[in-house]
């Protein structure tokens, strides 16, 4: 099984080329309608994709760097164990929503696939789709599972966290 | 319990989540999820949050968060703001407080680039708070002109907090980044002047070094290539040539073009800049879905038109609503941050104003200029902390202490933006 840091990295890299691929679609997509009035077949469907990627691919290492944003003014009052307590809450909060988001997902998923939806401009299936936000969706379910366990691990450290401040 | 008492039960209940220093995606989705099950019940609340979450993440018209976060990753990371500074810096030789104007001028033109308050007053905290220090500039005073100066970037387009704020309220983001330009121009002015009031005080006698007008001139025109990023890109926007979505991919690929040709780049900062653009436009995309969560509760609990309706029965004038949501908007961001202040608020409030029949366009200008004060107010003002994490001997008091000045340069704006809309609404109304 993969370790964190290396799954972690992988969707990192996967989101990350899905920006440059959008970029350099609508790029392409400008330039050639300019030059030689033909855009590019398929141009919105491509962007739409990638940004689908990047969105449930990036969230991972978001989660897993705690680059979440976070009103962070109750900490210099509470004590570190509190502290860790809110944290651990939240790390099982951000579980349950994963979980919550993929059990929503399977019927409209399941629905694209009985209908045979599919995208405006290239037709592709739309269960396509929503069968890689899934994949996004687990990795994303990993990384939330080992933050909590790390986490209860680690209860009372709360110095190591980078969560950005308001 | 009635649906206006559930809908004010879940406002309440996500302030406490915040509070309790829930992540803000969280804090909305689960508010937003709960709120959905107690008025639809299961089927009907997962039906939004799976179709939501995924509509969102497959929105074409949101591909330009993502595009303008990369174009100003990749302004910073090529080291545009030290250029930037360096021009300003030749400009204002011989101006009492030229330094700190200079460095107000620079992270405005870098605003222009790179669209993020936090960005720019990070790289210009490296780079002219040093400057500064050697030069004799007090403390305070440097600190609260790098700060001032960063938070243009939210109002001078392209504003991902604009961007936000048009996806909310289906309003054009080429009327609203058109509808900020003025009101951004203005402010810049504001904070300057401001500067030079207070440099008697807090600033050395100006350099006796004597440099011509020609000079003056020519070191604004070495930093062209930014200016050429800008004007395509914006200017593409407002000239009706681009799209959002093309005008940020056309910036991003320039920006990344010039950078590599001026050797300011390298492949690895690429990636960096890359990496950093997917962390912070993710972070944003997760608000942004538990956002959607959040407001699809709020408008079936009818809340803002219960308010609207509370407001008019009370025969309150539109001028003291706008006062009241104002004030509002002021308290709210000495506490939160500006992304999470816009998707928690304008749900809210839109409806409300323009109810009383102000623009959407305008009141998203005075929304970020709102956002934009926050910045900058202790006790959490975001530009406040950046520049003090990156200058270890600054005390937060003497940073506090320092900005109270520029504050009234935002609230100037607001009065200004109250008593002359046209300020915001001239140039969409000429350019659409």
């Amino acid at each position: 099984m993969l370790s964190q840091d290396r799954l972690t990295r992988i969707f990192h890299y996967i989101a990350s080329l899905a920006i440059v691929v959008m970029m350099l679609t609508v790029v392409s997509d400008v330039v050639l309608r300019f030059a030689f009035n033909t855009p590019v077949q398929g141009a919105y469907d491509v962007v739409g994709f990638s940004l689908l990627v990047m969105v449930f691919f990036g969230m991972a290492p978001v989660v897993a760097q705690r680059s979440e944003i976070v009103i962070d003014l109750i900490d210099t009052f509470l004590p570190p164990r509190s502290l860790g307590f809110l944290k651990w809450i939240a790390s099982f909060g951000t579980l349950v929503f994963f979980v919550f988001l993929g059990w929503s997902m399977y019927g409209p998923a399941r629905d694209a696939y009985t209908y045979g939806d599919r995208s405006l401009e290239l037709g592709v299936p739309q269960w396509t789709l929503w069968a890689i936000a899934f994949v996004g969706l687990a990795g994303n379910v990993w990384v939330a599972l080992r933050r909590l366990i790390g986490r209860h691990q680690t209860q009372a450290d709360t110095t190591s966290d980078l969560e950005t401040n308001p | 319990m009635s649906v206006f008492t559930l809908g004010l039960t879940g406002v309440g209940a996500m302030f406490v989540l915040l509070m309790l220093r829930q992540p803000v995606w969280l804090a909305l989705a689960m508010v937003g999820i709960v709120g959905n099950i107690l008025l639809n019940g299961l089927p009907v609340a997962t039906m939004l949050a799976g179709t939501g979450s995924f509509d969102t993440a497959l929105n074409y018209a949101l591909s330009v968060i993502p595009l303008f976060v990369l174009m100003g990753e990749v302004a910073s990371g090529s080291r545009m703001s030290a250029e930037l500074f360096a021009a300003a810096r030749i400009f204002t030789t011989g101006v009492r407080g030229g330094l700190s104007i200079a460095s107000i001028a620079a992270s405005g033109a870098f605003g222009a680039i790179c669209g993020s308050s936090v960005a720019t007053a990070a790289s210009m905290t490296r780079i002219a708070m040093p400057e500064m220090q050697k030069a004799g500039y007090k403390d305070g005073y440097s600190a609260a002109s790098i700060a001032a100066g960063g938070s243009l970037g939210i109002l001078i387009p392209p504003s991902i907090i604009l961007v936000i704020y048009g996806s909310i309220a289906e309003t054009s983001v080429s009327r609203l980044f058109a509808a900020s330009m003025i009101p951004g121009i203005v402010l810049m002015l504001l904070y300057m002047a401001i500067s030079v009031m207070l440099a008697g005080r807090a600033g050395p006698p100006p350099d006796a070094e004597k440099v011509s007008m020609a000079q003056r001139i020519l070191a604004l025109l070495r930093p062209w290539q930014f200016m050429l990023v800008f004007i395509v890109s914006i200017g593409g926007i407002y000239a009706g040539v681009f799209s959002p979505n093309e005008a940020a991919s056309i910036g991003a690929f320039g920006a990344v073009i010039i950078g590599f040709l001026r050797r300011t780049l390298t492949v690895q900062g690429f990636i960096r800049a890359v990496q950093a653009s997917v962390l912070i436009s993710c972070a944003l995309f997760m608000i942004i879905i538990g956002a959607t969560m959040f407001a699809n509760f709020v408008v079936q609990t009818r809340l803002p038109e219960s308010l609207l309706a509370l407001a008019q029965a009370a025969q309150l004038s539109p001028a003291l609503v706008m006062g009241l949501i104002v004030a509002i908007f002021i308290v709210l961001g000495c506490f939160l941050e500006g992304i999470g202040m816009v998707l928690i608020t304008v749900p809210v409030f839109l409806p409300i104003v323009t109810g009383f029949g102000f623009d959407p366009v305008w009141f998203g200008v005075l929304v970020a200029v709102l956002v934009e004060l926050g910045l900058i107010t202790p006790p959490v003002g975001m530009n406040l902390f950046i520049i003090k994490a990156q200058c270890a001997t600054l005390s937060m008091g003497t940073v506090y202490r320092g900005i109270l000045p520029f504050l009234a340069a935002p609230v100037l704006l607001v009065i200004l933006l109250f008593a002359v809309p046209q300020l915001a609404l001239w140039l969409p109304e000429v350019l659409y």
